[in-house]
């Protein structure tokens, strides 16, 4: 027997986490509720997000971890170092070499490639979509059995009627393969069509409130919005990296006394593109 | 049979997780499975059994150290999670459960053992994890795989599948998947 568990994780916990993660697979975007483990970090700071990549990953995986799209944040190095402690795996802030990508509320900007079985692991806070229209967690549960999104819609309309488009900046909920809506965890709007259709598989994990779900490479994930009204993403038009020049991407924006500045929120896309850039 | 005393079971779960995972994403496509006591069935067994979840067989095999391993409890057809069976099985189809509209997760997975994966309907995937559809052969008669499609009719509820072949290759079928027959 060895004398450490690889990956942290005991064999009956990864069970536990796996079955829930096979069925959230069959049954894309319904929230699995498994029985989540005491972690090494607080509740709440990717304890979803970590079990999951512990429960799947190999030693032949190469993983990366972003926060907001950032590689050298707190709780991103914090997690890779205690996943690649535990697991020996190789790290890469590459995302073409990365074979799990565990993210906190970003997808990275690079395409994924089609054939290399990519998993993007999203640490998520608050799994249930329902939540902020409906309290009672009991009401949610039939509300899904029921592919009642009615009040939901109704807050589509009244944020449409008063404001014009809906004031929903983040989490905006989707309807995955036309049957559940479903939390995207807190990425910007400019990341939802990136989920549709998609190569890669991509697993949600919340530790605190103990639930999974998943959406299947190659499944069909559409924003809620109104026939007559069109999903409009953050808008940086005419701006440009200040560090790399990059265009086309999402930015962090950056307030100083000297005005707004913007950086690429992917910041292995930035170095990458200023690479390009100072060769060319 | 050899008991392989020196196999580390952990790894070996971890292994054919992974590809269980990725079979059942990406429905058609054909994983290796590593066996244990020589057998690929029984690797899934150890993998997918534990103490909160039972389970049905009908097979050859014998049972004994799985049951030791695992700590999971041998149940009727109807109350099974996890069905293991030497063929697909009309019968044992239309008895598993298949969930329920508030917790559709209440369903079964059958595991069912073929000789080769590429003998036996020719037929279209489509559906999540198919990128546009798919022709390929699933190993199980016509009429299991119209069973099967009014099984999985009424989404969510429904029953998922993996084929294992002789050659301890493995293909998913998640209740998602629309089979149509060619």
């Amino acid at each position: 027997m060895n004398s450490t568990t690889f990956a942290f994780i005991d064999e009956d916990a990864k069970k536990e986490i796996r079955r829930s993660l096979l069925k959230a697979v069959a049954l894309p975007g319904y929230i699995v509720p498994f029985a989540s483990r005491e972690m090494p970090v607080a509740r709440g700071w990717g304890t979803g997000g970590l079990q999951i990549t512990l429960s799947i990953i190999l030693e032949r995986d190469v993983l990366k971890v972003i926060d907001q799209g950032c590689d050298a944040s707190v709780n991103a190095v914090n997690i890779r170092d205690f996943i690649t402690e535990v697991t020996g795996v190789k790290e890469t802030v590459n995302t073409s070499e990365a074979s799990i990508i565990q993210t906190r509320h970003r997808i990275p900007e690079h395409e994924f490639a089609k054939d290399e079985k990519q998993i993007l692991v999203f640490q998520v806070p608050t799994p249930e979509v329902l939540t902020t229209v409906e309290p009672d967690t009991a009401k949610q549960k039939q509300m899904h059995a029921n592919s009642d999104y009615a009040k939901l819609w109704v807050l589509l309309y009244e944020d449409t009627s008063q404001y014009g488009d809906s004031r929903i900046s983040n989490r905006y909920p989707v309807l995955i393969n036309d049957h559940y809506v479903m939390d995207p965890s807190p990425i910007p709007k400019y990341d939802i069509p990136r989920m549709d259709n998609s190569p890669v598989l991509q697993l949600f994990g919340a530790g605190r409130e103990k639930r999974i779900y998943a959406i299947p490479p190659y499944t069909s994930v559409k924003p809620l919005k109104f026939d007559d009204r069109e999903f409009k993403v953050e808008s940086f038009s005419g701006i440009s990296c200040e560090r790399c020049g990059a265009q086309n991407v999402f930015f962090d924006e950056v307030r100083r006394e000297t005005g707004n500045h913007y950086f690429c929120s992917d910041t292995e896309y930035c170095d990458q593109h200023l690479e390009k850039s100072n060769a060319s | 049979m050899n008991t392989h005393t020196n196999t580390d079971i952990e790894q070996l779960n971890r292994k054919n997780f992974r590809n269980c995972l990725d079979a059942l994403s990406r429905p058609g496509d054909v994983f290796q499975i590593t066996p244990l006591f020589d057998s690929s069935l029984l690797a899934l067994a150890a993998m997918l059994l534990y103490s909160e979840v039972n389970f049905y067989q009908q097979t050859d095999t014998n049972w004994n150290m799985i049951k030791v391993l695992t700590n999971s409890e041998e149940v009727a057809v109807e109350e099974a999670d996890y069905l293991f069976l030497d063929t697909p099985l009309e019968h044992i189809l239309m008895e598993a459960k298949a969930g329920d509209q508030l917790n559709p997760e209440f369903s079964a997975t059958l595991i069912c053992c073929c000789e080769d994966l590429n003998e036996g309907t020719q037929v279209k995937l489509s559906g999540p994890g198919i990128d546009g559809t798919k022709e390929t052969i699933l190993p199980a008669t016509t009429s299991f795989l119209q069973l099967l499609a009014q099984k999985n009719k009424h989404f969510p509820l429904g029953v998922d599948m993996y084929f294992l072949s002789d050659t301890h290759m493995i293909c998913g079928l998640p209740r998602t998947t629309t089979v149509e027959v060619l």
